[in-house]
């Protein structure tokens, strides 16, 4: 398996969550409301694009529009190899949160 | 969903600076999803957020391109930089040849750069510089010759604005030199009278005053601060008065900042052109000369004004103006691109760019020669690196870029030296140009960018062949061979070409400064010792004032001699006018100059009759009806008796009869030849004052001369010169190329020879065990020395074939300017190739020595 960074991990999630909106912008805003930290949309891309290239997503182009200066959206989606590598990524980290509440870890302040 | 206003585009330039950071796949969305965050942005945040986000994204883009291209290669960068530091470090020697040749190049181009751009910024202030342009026209004079004139009718800017709608201003200037004074001060300068539209066409700072109004009024007057400084100091010059020639008073009511340097006009003060008519005698008016400025509308071509004057101007001004040619120059080319006769404001050559452009690049050229040369023959020694690079992976390509950064690097050490050079050189190439170049880098964006372009070029032009080379050594063939013989001869070539052009720069410097001492020591046929030329500014000038100036002035025991004329000997050949022989039976026109003297001219310089006698005062015919003649004239005229012969010119009205001939002399300067002159007795035409003098009494006479002058002419101030000062000013041009070639010589030399010196050092140093071997087996320490310069020296032999007919061509077509010349002597190309080759081998020689004599044993004990 090839291992993510945070950042591409939580992008891949990202995309998974926007279903078939999953372009640059939307992306760029929920990770700003997912993470709570400013993205710019270079590194959105880079990221991206770099899951791009590990054969976790693919992408496609769609028509240009007006409304972004003429220019086309590039929607992503996941590959099969993406959506296993979500199952991986999902098992380990529920394996590593297992029993683990926040109440839990707030008792402990 | 909010109605979004259309200007809710993102910057265009911003998105341009994206479009190419962002290239490839990113590009096609990237863009687009910047596009709609933006307006997102604008709609929330407003334009301004929204527009400082965007730009902000460059930054962002910029980033992340270097994190994804740059970051594997830059571990390998650092390797680059730190392997060649260490060798430059390594090969010091070398190191310091390269870099010192290629300062002085760079140095050079530099300098070249700021006195190009000087040339061309004259008078680009203007705002309205390129519609401005200027009338001038040209037309034969009676015998045929061309004269190319500024100066237009007074009424003619007024017609053309009236009848061509393109032309919507007009100025007029009129210069006039003279005494200016105040109440207590008196100082020459030049005057310019101009229309009040003269300061909307053109862009002068004004401190104080309206110009319009000023100019409107009858004596009104706008002076410059300097001159103010000058007559009032610290005091307001604002009400005060300034008198012109003791006759016109103008008052000051405006002030202007100095004439920028850039400036063609160096004025001080201006006043109403409509004063003319109380300058210039009313009969005279009408055809004053002024020159014509014309404002043509924006946008408007001049194609049609330029191609329609000349016959606007024979429809209103009659079929006489035909054999005057009008047409119209803009402002801009006024400096470079206009040789005309009398100009108002300085002039310049377009060639003196080109020639200095030239010679730097040249400069440079050798410098990069040396780099190559030192390059392609080090680089077996770094065969091993090359070799090591190579098996561990690199490819050819990596390593043309590693040395050429190498090159580079080695210019960028070049280019900081030449910074302390520049400061260096920069006021004595000031002083000798007359200009006032500075030198202030990082605060002029341009030559801060001039030099980092001049440190890539000259290290990509000086690596580019060593990296090619270089990097194509297989690690194999290099532990065989010791360089191919492919790369020896360019070596040599190159070695070839630096001292060409070397051996062309010294020959030519030697040309140029025989022929300046030609110009310098030529016997002009007449006496030039101890005479000095006093200028006559006055129109009522006359034989009877002559006369009591000389009697006055022969008192002082200093004054050896006087006489006056029209002109003074070695400056002008007088007017040249058709003449024919009377009673010849034939009407022939004969073009001769016609030269206006007193009766002791002649004697006054020593000028010898080859027959007939002087002008005699006593005789009433001599004043009017008498004619000498020279030799040429004569010649011309094909007389076998000519004294007695009566000749005359229509054109003035001259008729009379010869009664002597002198021998020719060369009354214009060298660059003429010797012409037939008619001289005639007239003081009504003096222009000048030739007094001979006591040797020693020079400063006493010009005060002498002064307070008399004061006396007669209160308030004229009185310019004199030296007669062999004078006459050798004219030559400024020659003087001026004889610095350049030598100085061009100089460097060349110098740079060629460093090359040389590394060149033979490296021989040196890979033949060690050669001579080693040699002097065991019973080699003299001569037969080593010889070894060792012989090629040397057959290149910069060779160099002489290639540099003498260059040079002989060169200067044959320079020395076409001058009706007489010195020639080129042969002798020329003889010392040049002697003190080349002397150089040449006080160069080599020291590392033949060391070799020579060096212990084989210590060379060979490794073996």
């Amino acid at each position: 398996m090839n291992l993510l960074t945070r950042g591409e991990e939580v992008v891949l999630i990202a995309v998974w969550r926007l279903g078939e909106n999953a372009y640059g912008v939307p992306i760029r805003s929920l990770l700003i409301d997912m993470t709570e930290k400013d993205w710019s949309l270079s590194s959105v891309y880079d990221a991206l694009e770099r899951l791009e290239k590990k054969r976790y997503l693919e992408s496609f182009l769609s028509e240009p529009m007006q409304s972004r200066g003429g220019r086309s959206k590039r929607i992503y989606r996941h590959t099969k190899e993406g959506l296993n590598a979500m199952i991986r990524l999902k098992t380990t980290q529920d394996r590593i949160w297992e029993g683990i509440t926040k109440p839990a870890i707030e008792g402990r302040l | 969903m909010k109605n979004i206003k259309s200007e809710y585009t993102p910057p265009k330039f911003a998105a341009w600076i994206l479009e190419k950071i962002n290239g490839g796949a990113r590009s096609l969305s990237f863009i687009g999803d910047l596009y709609e965050i933006f307006r997102e942005t604008a709609i929330e945040s407003g334009l301004l957020k929204a527009r400082l986000w965007y730009w902000k994204q460059i930054l962002n883009s910029l980033n992340s391109l270097f994190k994804n291209t740059f970051m594997g290669s830059f571990i390998m960068l650092k390797n680059y930089l730190k392997i060649a530091l260490r060798n430059l470090l390594k090969g010091k020697f070398y190191s310091t040849i390269n870099i010192t040749g290629l300062s002085i190049g760079i140095s050079a181009c530099i300098i070249a750069i700021l006195f190009i751009r000087d040339e061309f910024s004259i008078d680009d202030f203007h705002v309205n510089g390129s519609n401005i342009y200027r009338v001038s026209n040209e037309f034969s004079g009676p015998t045929g010759k061309i004269y190319r004139t500024t100066r237009t009718r007074l009424n003619m800017a007024d017609d053309l604005v009236e009848n061509y709608p393109e032309v919507i201003n007009s100025a007029r200037v009129f210069e006039d030199y003279g005494v200016l004074s105040s109440d207590e001060k008196r100082f020459n300068d030049y005057i310019f009278f101009v229309d009040a539209s003269f300061f909307e066409l053109f862009t002068f700072p004004l401190i104080q005053g309206d110009p319009g109004t000023i100019m409107s009024e009858p004596n009104g007057a706008i002076i410059s601060e300097s001159l103010s400084e000058k007559f009032f100091g610290d005091k307001d010059p604002i009400g005060k008065t300034l008198t012109l020639e003791m006759k016109h008073t103008f008052v000051i009511k405006g002030i202007m900042k100095d004439s920028p340097p850039n400036s063609r006009i160096d004025y001080n003060m201006f006043v109403p052109i409509s004063y003319l008519r109380n300058v210039i005698p009313e009969e005279r008016y009408e055809s004053t000369d002024v020159v014509t400025y014309l404002l043509l509308a924006e946008f408007a071509s001049h194609e049609n004004l330029k191609s329609t004057i000349q016959d606007f101007v024979i429809r209103k001004y009659g079929e006489k103006f035909a054999r005057r040619k009008y047409t119209i120059q803009n402002i801009k080319d006024l400096y470079l691109n206009s040789y005309l006769d009398r100009e108002i404001g300085k002039s310049s050559d377009i060639k003196y760019t080109y020639i200095y452009s030239t010679l730097a690049l040249i400069i440079l050229l050798i410098a990069s020669i040396n780099f190559i040369n030192l390059s392609t023959a080090r680089g077996i020694k770094r065969s091993q690196e090359i070799g090591l690079r190579k098996v561990v992976g690199a490819r050819k390509k990596q390593l043309v870029w590693q040395f050429l950064g190498e090159s580079v690097l080695t210019s960028f050490f070049a280019v900081f030296i030449s910074v302390a050079l520049i400061h260096q050189f920069l006021p004595w190439f000031n002083s000798y140009t007359g200009k006032e170049l500075s030198f202030r880098l990082f605060l002029d964006w341009q030559i801060t960018a001039g030099m980092i372009i001049l440190a890539l070029i000259s290290g990509l032009v000086s690596g580019i062949y060593p990296a090619l080379i270089v990097s194509r050594y297989s690690p194999v063939t290099t532990l065989k061979s010791q360089g191919s013989n492919k790369n020896r001869f360019l070596r040599r070539s190159l070695v070839v070409f630096q001292f060409s052009v070397s051996l062309l720069f010294i020959v030519c410097t030697f040309i140029v400064s025989d022929q300046m001492n030609y110009l310098r020591n030529k016997d002009l046929g007449f006496d030039t010792d101890n005479k000095m030329i006093f200028e006559v500014y006055d129109s009522t000038f006359n034989e009877k004032r002559f006369q009591l100036l000389k009697n006055e002035l022969m008192q002082n025991p200093d004054i050896v001699d006087m006489t006056s004329g029209f002109s003074t000997p070695g400056l002008y050949n007088g007017y040249e006018m058709p003449f024919e022989i009377i009673d010849s039976g034939n009407n022939n026109k004969y073009n001769m100059s016609l030269l206006w003297i007193d009766s002791e001219f002649l004697d006054f310089y020593q000028v010898k009759f080859v027959e007939g006698r002087n002008f005699n005062m006593k005789l009433a015919v001599d004043r009017k009806g008498a004619l000498i003649l020279n030799e040429s004239a004569v010649k011309l005229l094909g007389l076998e008796n000519p004294i007695g012969k009566r000749i005359k010119a229509d054109y003035e009205k001259v008729e009379g009869e010869i009664i002597g001939v002198v021998q020719d002399g060369h009354l214009g300067s060298l660059y003429d030849k010797i012409k037939p002159t008619v001289f005639q007795y007239s003081l009504d035409m003096v222009s000048s004052l030739s007094l001979s003098y006591m040797p020693g009494s020079e400063q006493e006479l010009i005060t002498y001369m002064n307070e008399k002058w004061n006396e007669l002419y209160p308030g004229m101030v009185l310019n004199h010169f030296f007669m062999n000062e004078r006459i050798e000013r004219q030559y400024s041009d020659v003087e001026k190329t004889e610095k350049v070639y030598n100085f061009a010589a100089l460097l060349s030399v110098l740079i060629a020879c460093l090359g040389l010196f590394g060149l033979s050092s490296y021989n040196a140093e890979s033949k060690i065990k050669e001579i080693g071997i040699r002097k065991v087996l019973g080699s003299s320490v001569s037969s080593i020395i010889k070894l060792m310069t012989k090629d040397f020296i057959i290149l910069v032999l060779i160099a002489n074939i290639f540099a003498y007919p260059t040079a002989y061509y060169i200067m044959s077509k320079w020395l076409v300017q001058f009706a007489y010349t010195a020639g080129i002597k042969p002798q020329t190309f003889f010392i040049t190739s002697l003190i080349t080759l002397s150089i040449a081998l006080l160069t080599i020689i020291y590392q033949s020595f060391r070799s020579a004599l060096a212990n084989p044993v210590d060379s060979l004990r490794y073996e």
